[in-house]
């Protein structure tokens, strides 16, 4: 049962756009996201450092190749915080259907 | 910028700008989740190379010798490294477990299939001599493999498409 719970850490667009992309998937390399988001370098590294001091996200990289590619996870926290945030978000865009902003107008 | 307020205290007092928000930020993760699905599916060529490593097993069977002792384990190597292709060239490592998302029956016709050939190819080949016909069911296998992995990819895509 997902538990429907605004979260702030992951409510930033670049964020919210990350853990989508990374709950499709086990692991991504961090240039695949960066590419597919159409992010800097530096974004993403700073997104994903909030992601993972949360707990959200898992960075791997080979620790005797530090020029080996970085992958990136969202671990089983992140992927129910994300569940969690994308139910309040539909309930709330659920909430004002045409017909009740219209009503709400008259 | 979170601009939802009024979320943590309570719905009732959800404001129009609120409710844009919400649905914005929904579209940014329906985007998001599209191009993860769009990227996380095999390329065309895993399940054709899987098919023929599987051929190539069957096929050292009916030749037989030493062959027999190391095609099958160099097999099992190759499907290793094919899967290291795949994350290496799409960038993204997808759980093969879930590949049953194609739905039981389709996976289980194949899975029985494979059974029914490999009984009755190794009981032709080395009950009756009937030489090659192991060779005969790994082939007739090549092309049910490589639809049954295209089948669970579409699945999982459309899966993922339709939950985004």
């Amino acid at each position: 049962m997902i538990e429907a719970v605004f979260d702030e850490v992951i409510h930033p667009s670049n964020r919210l756009q990350i853990c989508a992309m990374l709950a499709e998937g086990g692991s991504w390399e961090f240039a695949t996201v960066r590419d597919e988001l159409g992010l800097s370098d530096s974004v993403l590294s700073k997104q994903v450092k909030v992601l993972r001091e949360s707990g959200y996200v898992t960075v791997t990289k080979s620790p005797r190749n530090p020029r080996s590619r970085t992958w990136l996870a969202l671990t089983a926290e992140g992927r129910r915080a994300l569940e969690g945030h994308l139910t309040v978000l539909r309930r709330m865009a659920e909430r004002s259907s045409p017909a009740r902003t219209r009503e709400n107008e008259q | 910028m979170i601009t939802l307020s009024g979320m943590e205290s309570g719905w009732g007092s959800t404001s129009r700008t609120d409710v844009e928000d919400a649905r914005r930020a929904l579209d940014d993760a329906a985007v998001a989740r599209q191009r993860g699905a769009a990227r996380a599916v095999s390329p065309w060529w895993y399940h054709v190379a899987t098919g023929l490593v599987l051929f190539c097993v069957f096929l050292s069977f009916s030749v037989g010798g030493g062959v027999v002792f190391f095609v099958p384990p160099l097999g099992a190597v190759a499907v290793i490294v094919l899967g290291v292709l795949v994350r290496r060239v799409r960038g993204v490592e997808v759980d093969r477990t879930r590949d049953l998302r194609g739905g039981w029956g389709p996976n289980m016709c194949y899975y029985g299939l494979f059974l029914v050939l490999t009984g009755v190819g190794a009981y032709l080949e080395f009950g009756a001599q009937w030489r090659w016909s192991m060779a005969v069911a790994g082939a007739l296998l090549l092309v049910p493999t490589i639809m049954i992995g295209r089948h669970n990819d579409l699945a999982k895509r459309r899966e993922r498409g339709a939950r985004a």
